[in-house]
């Protein structure tokens, strides 16, 4: 009676299991840009459950299984934005202290804001999303793809880098006229470039006197400075003239953490000391005039080549915009620096697997390999020619077309 | 006998001035050869040559016959295209728009700042006339010039100096459209009462106040500029921000009876029909992709706004935004304009003869031409292409910018930085 109950149970169960299974997604690809230089011609690319399964000259095609044609196209990884301006978050700076470490922006995300929709309509399938910059220490970055139901639908990793910022913008606002008493309740402490560094060494100092404690007895931001002290966390310090960028390595040599450079305006006065400890840039939008809004406005010549002085020296490097440039810009920003003499190879690398290994997630996403999560783009022609459009974006294995 | 030598001399002398008068004009004519002309009006002509005389265009032809007695300059591995215009440009100054929103007696001339980046950067893209304009805030704005992208002073550069007057028909956060209009209406009806009031006035008042120098009446400075755009001495450039803007500035154009040119802000694909209809001239706003989100399912649409127009047979002049990295340029922008399906040669007429055309300067500039001024850019390859340069750029024949001699170019290239 049992058994007999039992076998259509299982059958049902298997015929289920069977409609289930997905039918790959089978391209015939004309030109694969892998993401780390290398082209391939002429291959096939199946996709199947959101994975990349295989990337080959020989391929068995079942016959009921339907094969893209793509042998005109130009197939390219998606694109990561080491750093996104979006407005898929309504307030992003914690104003209430000036360290918030534990902040994070993963559970204030709209999945449905118009920006994620301009994002992948735009080739940018993953980007990396981070409090504002209003704080000295304003909490860890959350690496995100830009398709997706819930955040947590659309989460690559969480607690990617530990955000930190130099410069004028944490004391932005914060001063009062002279002669008057800090009567506001918003009485922030940071000032000026001083005030910034004060913060900073006065956490880290108090916390490598805590080295004998063990991890029980310390709070959760202190966990997550020692995490950062002894390198298992890196730093992303926001820095955009010389003296601030002078600033992080200052502070690098007494505290040994491991950073990640973003903003990097002046990167190119630092090009030696960059490419000797090993320090990632995370650059854009392109085009930006020096100085502005700072002291050194003399020189406004612009810093559109740093992409090419960094590739040429070998530093990892990434882009990024800024709120004068959408998300969908981000391929337009590659192109620049491509006009400027940037080889097409590295701008594409930059936009793809440096930016996955700069997050840390090159496991997943970041070149056209097997075993690579199925985000992709498909290119009418050479990527880097404005006139070339995006005709579909591949993301989680899924196709969608941005031109609708 | 004296006296007849006398003659001779002075004979002698007018025969030689006569023989030498044509050869002494003809040193001052250049034949550019060049082994691609791009005329933006009648296609492209392969191994050409462009006589130039007194910074107009003489001849433009494909044989390569050159007369013995000109200057020859030899561009035959490059290729000429005709100097860019962009239809509408809010920079070239320090501020754009005047706080008080009723300003047409304003000039954009009293405002130009000829070291302005705007001018190098339009010459380094091949760009060879600007209208400058006040910006999109204001609802009468004051007046625009044409000028050409290099100049010591503003009197250098100018080509048209009155060349249209700025309205803006969007509202602000300051005031509704309702009151936009009102206020247009109002200026409008004041200034045909002063133009009834001047015709009855005596003919000495009228000669006393078109006197140069002499007193101007407040109501004259006021109403002048307007008076010129109701009688027809230039149109008026509308900025619509949405479609229905559009719709808005036409009937007002049609009741006071004045040419307009239609700024166009990237919501108004909506009314291209109507535009397509009415024959308008517009000029598109630099953002060319225009997503448009349904506030019910919610889904995004991405627009392509120069497709739509396109498609449409609308003619229209492309603008750049250099503030944002994808409008950088006009040559970017023209670039971005084929994607959408645009031929190269449609795409080059968006940034020369149309917007000359809607300017109304296609007898000076906008293509290569016979009679034309001679302002056209030398490329080391085709042109919108990532890869091609702008070599040389000639303004009224002159060379104007050397892409080897560009300081700025050079710093950038050679790391020349300070560390």
């Amino acid at each position: 009676m049992l058994r007999q109950s039992l076998l259509p149970l299982i059958a049902l169960c298997l015929f289920v299991c069977v409609c289930h299974a997905q039918h790959p997604l089978v391209m015939k690809a004309g030109t694969v840009l892998i993401g780390n230089g290398n082209v391939l011609k002429d291959v096939f690319v199946v996709v199947q459950e959101g994975k990349i399964t295989y990337v080959g000259k020989e391929y068995a095609i079942k016959p009921d299984t339907e094969v893209l044609d793509l042998t005109d196209k130009v197939i390219t990884p998606g694109f990561i934005a080491a750093n996104a301006h979006m407005n898929v978050v309504k307030q992003t700076n914690e104003e209430g202290k000036e360290v918030t470490p534990q902040m994070n922006l993963l559970y204030s995300v709209d999945p449905r804001a118009k920006d994620f929709d301009l994002a992948w309509r735009g080739g940018v399938t993953c980007v990396y999303l981070a409090p504002g910059n209003l704080n000295v220490i304003s909490g860890t970055g959350t690496v995100l793809k830009t398709k997706g139901k819930t955040p947590q639908d659309m989460l690559v990793q969480n607690h990617v880098h530990l955000k930190m910022v130099l410069g004028r913008e944490p004391g932005r606002g914060n001063a009062y006229p002279s002669g008057f008493e800090p009567i506001h309740l918003r009485n922030r402490r940071p000032q000026n470039r001083m005030g910034v560094v004060f913060i900073i060494r006065y956490t880290l100092t108090d916390l490598q006197n805590k080295s004998g404690i063990p991890d029980a007895e310390l709070t959760p931001d202190e966990i997550l400075f020692r995490q950062v002290l002894q390198g298992e966390t890196p730093l992303r310090i926001r820095a955009k003239s010389y003296m601030d960028i002078k600033t992080a390595f200052r502070l690098m040599e007494e505290f040994g953490y491991l950073w990640i450079l973003e903003g990097g305006v002046d990167a190119y006065r630092y090009l030696d000391e960059l490419e000797e400890n090993d320090i990632p840039v995370i650059y854009g939008p392109v085009y930006q005039k020096k100085g502005r809004g700072d002291f050194n406005r003399d020189n406004d010549m612009y810093m559109a080549r740093t992409p090419v002085l960094l590739a040429e020296r070998g530093i990892r490097f990434a882009f990024q915009n800024n709120a004068e440039s959408p998300i969908y810009a981000l391929r337009d920003e590659a192109i620049h620096a491509v006009e400027l003499g940037l080889a097409k190879d590295k701008a594409l690398k930059a936009l793809t697997l440096d930016a996955a290994r700069i997050l840390g997630v090159d496991n997943r996403l970041g070149s056209v390999a097997k075993g690579k999560d199925a985000d992709l783009l498909v290119f009418e022609g050479d990527p880097f020619e404005p006139s070339s459009n995006l005709l579909s974006v591949v993301i989680d294995g899924k196709l969608f077309d941005p031109n609708k | 006998m004296r006296r007849r030598f006398g003659y001779r001399k002075v004979l002698t002398f007018c025969l030689m001035v006569l023989l030498v008068y044509p050869l002494a004009s003809h040193a001052q004519t250049i034949a550019v050869k060049a082994k691609k002309i791009y005329t933006a009006s009648s296609g492209v002509i392969e191994n050409g040559i462009i006589l130039i005389q007194d910074g107009k265009i003489q001849e433009v032809s494909a044989g390569s016959e050159i007369p013995w007695n000109v200057e020859v300059v030899d561009y035959s591995q490059k290729v000429i295209v005709p100097g860019m215009v962009e239809a509408h440009v809010a920079r070239g100054y320090d501020v754009a728009n005047e706080t008080n929103p009723l300003t047409p007696f304003v000039t954009v001339l009293d405002n130009i700042d000829t070291s302005h980046d705007a001018f190098l950067s339009a010459l380094k893209d091949g760009v060879a006339t600007l209208h400058i304009m006040p910006g999109n805030n204001t609802i009468l704005g004051g007046k625009g010039a044409l000028v050409k992208s290099t100049g010591l002073v503003v009197e250098d550069m100018l080509l048209v100096p009155e060349s249209g007057l700025k309205i803006s028909v969007a509202g602000t956060p300051a005031q509704t459209r309702m009151g936009v209009l009102a206020q247009l209406r109002r200026y409008f009806n004041e200034t045909k009462e002063y133009m009834e009031k001047r015709k009855k006035g005596t003919q000495e008042e009228e000669k006393m106040v078109s006197t140069p120098g002499s007193f101007r009446s407040p109501e004259r400075v006021k109403y002048d500029s307007v008076v010129d755009l109701l009688e027809g001495r230039y149109q008026a450039f509308v900025y619509c921000q949405g479609p229905s803007d559009v719709i808005r500035a036409y009937n007002l154009s049609e009741i006071y009876g004045y040419a307009s040119v239609y700024l166009l802000g990237p919501e108004c694909y909506k009314a291209a029909d109507f535009i397509a209809e009415k024959k308008l001239n517009v000029i598109l706003d630099p953002e060319l992709v225009y997503f448009e989100r349904d506030p019910i399912t919610e889904e995004v649409k991405k627009i392509d706004v120069v497709g739509i127009f396109h498609k449409k047979g609308i003619d229209f002049a492309l603008l750049s935004d250099p503030n944002k990295v994808h409008t950088r340029s006009l040559s970017y922008q023209a670039m971005k304009a084929m994607g959408s399906g645009l031929s190269p040669e449609d795409a080059l007429k968006a940034v020369t003869i149309i917007p000359a055309r809607i300017l109304g300067v296609d007898h000076l500039v906008g293509s290569i031409d016979k009679g034309k001024l001679a302002s056209f850019s030398v490329l080391d390859d085709d042109p919108l292409k990532l890869s091609t340069k702008v070599e040389f750029v000639y303004i009224d024949g002159k060379l104007v910018y050397e892409r080897t001699k560009d300081e700025e170019l050079k710093k950038l290239m050679e790391e020349k930085i300070i560390k």
